[in-house]
């Protein structure tokens, strides 16, 4: 469940360790990538004859080209680094968003997981190729004093097991730990005052 | 005198591609350019390092932005357009 690379600038809390860390499903990005190609050539093809039978330019043409691939590969870049910086942590102290797109956007969202109450992992897979590749979204659901937040890991890589796991680490260790630490009432020793 | 006219319009269409093209070179490049520069700074902002192939790459782009900028000066000086 955790990705290869170096995550220890995650582990911020003293004891945390790292149970989960997770990218969108390749996928996400491989789709993008074939439809930039795929525009790609249409336009370059498009072009070739644009300037070979209403503008006669042939320089035009390989100009043309050039900036089109050009183009092509910043687009392509963006994606892979857009996919590349977007991930989901998970340790046994907190659970972790990162996101950050160079030059438009940064988010990093984060639960404390001793703060919080989870009460729901749901799973859902949405349309043909998420049903065929095993691409979904796991919705955590916290609550909070306040309000009900949800946390969702979107498009991951075999949802299925990613909810049990996270319904493992979150819920069933919750659970067991409210079993040993009644809050409701002290237990009380054979012979004691009451 | 009509094709004479057709022949105006048609080097004007050409000349507007040229500029259009050469600013859409220039702006890429200084994207490119930004674009690597934040990339890099990931591990300040988040603590990620990218990975090397990505540099790879936007220096392909720009390379070529840069050789097509070269060769769309050298087509308008020579005239062959």
């Amino acid at each position: 469940m955790i990705t290869k690379g170096v995550w220890d600038t995650f582990l911020t809390i003293e004891g945390e360790r790292l149970l989960l860390v997770k990218r969108k499903h390749p996928f996400v990005v491989l789709f993008p990538i074939a439809l930039t190609s795929l525009v790609t050539t249409i336009f370059v093809i498009g072009s070739f004859f644009f300037f070979t039978t209403l503008v006669h330019s042939f320089p035009l043409f390989i100009v043309t080209t050039l900036l089109l691939i050009s183009l092509a590969l910043s687009l392509i870049t963006k994606n892979i680094i857009d996919w590349y910086f977007h991930m989901y942590i998970l340790t046994t102290k907190k659970i972790l968003e990162i996101s950050y797109n160079p030059l438009s956007s940064r988010l990093m969202n984060d639960v404390l997981l001793d703060h919080v109450n989870c009460t729901e992992v749901d799973l859902r897979t949405q349309g043909f190729f998420g049903e065929i590749l095993g691409i979904g979204d796991v919705v955590v659901t916290f609550d909070r004093p306040t309000k009900q937040e949800e946390f969702v890991f979107r498009d991951v890589k075999e949802g299925h097991s990613l909810g049990r796991f996270l319904t493992k680490q979150l819920i069933d260790r919750h659970t067991e730990m409210m079993r040993m630490q009644p809050i409701w009432f002290r237990g009380y020793q054979k012979g004691a005052q009451t | 005198m009509i094709s004479l006219n057709i022949e105006m319009i048609t080097s004007v269409i050409k000349l507007t591609f040229f500029i259009l093209y050469f600013l859409c070179m220039l702006l890429l490049i200084v994207y490119n350019w930004l674009y690597l520069t934040h990339t890099f700074r990931a591990n300040k902002n988040i603590g990620l390092n990218p990975p090397e192939k990505i540099r790879h790459l936007v220096r392909t782009s720009t390379y070529i932005a840069l050789f097509n900028a070269i060769l769309l000066v050298f087509f308008l000086v020579m005239g062959y357009y």
